[in-house]
């Protein structure tokens, strides 16, 4: 009896792993959420072909997409790529290397992050992974917003380059996770009393001050970002807080749950997109 | 003399006569309001540090410039504690339909 359970359990274990094959009820209903995000953006921007959304305000701003595109003709991160395969080989003081908490010695693993973790109950992205096998490794953790994590997690997304999310919503746990996400998404936050959805729905593309923000579909496929504002690179978690900042929101921690639960429901969104991190921003 | 006396009591009605348990109580509510906010994720920036004003103030005797700053930390606290309301009510709204 107890043989029948385990091999039920890893048979349900499987059958999650791998969602498109394996439909859940969960990615349903965020399929049909995703498709009208799409639809707003592809009737919002007529002329703009869905798979440019990846390429975040440039996709919709011809008078900085030309400035940028110069940039990307030798992109600023070129080197950075170059510093986090280093990290990223470099062996651990137990002589043991990323590659060996990661699938496929953590090559072209990008794409399956953010995902769902079944045993920890959460949502885990790249950079937590990253941080549980230095401590793994007995390491110390990496600092979440820039430095060594930013240049790690810029090499393993150049690893899945031109890939496309392989994410999905294995059960109600994590349908309940990508629900939080979508609702900070959606919730106006700060002194100001704006959502991420006022700018990056309602107002993509229009000029706020001096910034115009992008189309939210499409938002975290580059990330990290090397922002020549920051002079070197970010992770998404870092701007997730200038965003909240700049409304007056007090902004989360990064790496909490919040940002992990929108950082969930964001690539859910963007299933379907080619990832093409990093990449270049003003 | 009797006038005098008038014109003396409306001189001091017209300064703001602060007392400083009242702007401690102030203070005290701004702060509790604030925490309800953060606890529901919706605190805003400028809202600690105005507390914090308030308190320095009062410690350096300016009980009429602590009222005033924790009443608009205050405000600020309510608004955003509002805010969370608000939100949870209608942040489906917003997502496009
Ligand atoms: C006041 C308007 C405003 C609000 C509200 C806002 N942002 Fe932004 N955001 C911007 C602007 C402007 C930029 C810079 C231009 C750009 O790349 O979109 C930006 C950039 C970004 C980027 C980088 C995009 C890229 O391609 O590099 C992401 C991701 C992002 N915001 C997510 C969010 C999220 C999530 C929220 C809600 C927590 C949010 N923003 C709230 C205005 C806003």
């Amino acid at each position: 009896m107890k043989k029948i359970i385990t091999i039920c359990a890893l048979l349900a274990a499987f059958s999650v792993g791998s969602a498109s094959a394996n439909e859940t009820q969960f990615d349903k209903l965020v399929a049909e959420d995703g498709s009208k995000f799409r639809s707003y953006f592809l009737n919002k921007f007529a002329s703009v072909e869905v798979t440019d959304y990846v390429n975040g305000v440039y996709a919709i701003d011809a008078k900085s997409r030309e400035q940028w595109e110069e940039i990307e003709d030798f992109p600023p991160y070129e080197l950075s790529i170059d510093e986090g395969q280093e990290l990223f080989e470099k062996p651990f003081a137990n002589g043991k290397s990323y590659a060996s908490c990661f699938a496929n010695d953590g090559i072209n693993v990008r794409k399956n992050y953010p995902y769902y973790d079944l045993e920890l109950s959460k949502v885990m992205t790249l950079e937590l992974a990253i941080n549980l096998c230095r401590e793994a490794n007995g390491e110390k953790p990496l600092g979440y917003k820039k430095g060594d994590i930013a240049l790690l997690s810029a090499y393993m997304a150049y690893t899945s380059r031109d890939e496309t999310f392989n994410i999905g919503v294995p059960n109600q746990a994590a349908y309940d996770a990508y629900l939080d996400g979508k609702k900070f998404f959606y919730s106006k936050r700060g002194q100001l009393n704006l959502a991420c959805s006022d700018c990056h729905l309602v107002a993509a593309g229009q000029k706020l001050r001096a910034d115009i923000p992008s189309p939210a579909l499409g938002h975290t496929t580059g990330f990290p970002v090397y922002r020549s504002k920051w002079g070197g690179l970010g992770t998404l978690h870092r701007r997730y807080a200038g965003c909240n900042k700049n409304v007056r929101a007090q902004p989360f921690s990064a790496q909490g749950e919040e940002y992990r639960n929108l950082e969930f429901f964001q690539s859910l969104m963007n299933q379907g997109l080619v990832l093409n991190g990093p990449s270049a921003r003003k | 003399m009797k006038k005098l006396l008038v014109v003396a009591m409306a001189a001091l009605l017209s300064a703001p006569v602060v007392a400083s348990t009242e702007v401690v109580a102030l203070i005290d509510k701004a702060q509790s309001t604030r925490l309800q906010a953060a606890a529901a994720g919706f605190e805003w920036t400028k809202t600690a540090g105005l507390i914090k004003s308030a308190q320095k103030a009062l410690k350096d005797g300016d009980a009429a410039l602590a009222q005033k700053l924790a009443s608009k930390a205050l405000k600020q606290a309510e608004n955003s504690l509002l805010q969370a309301q608000y939100s949870d009510q209608h942040w489906q709204d917003h997502a496009p339909q």
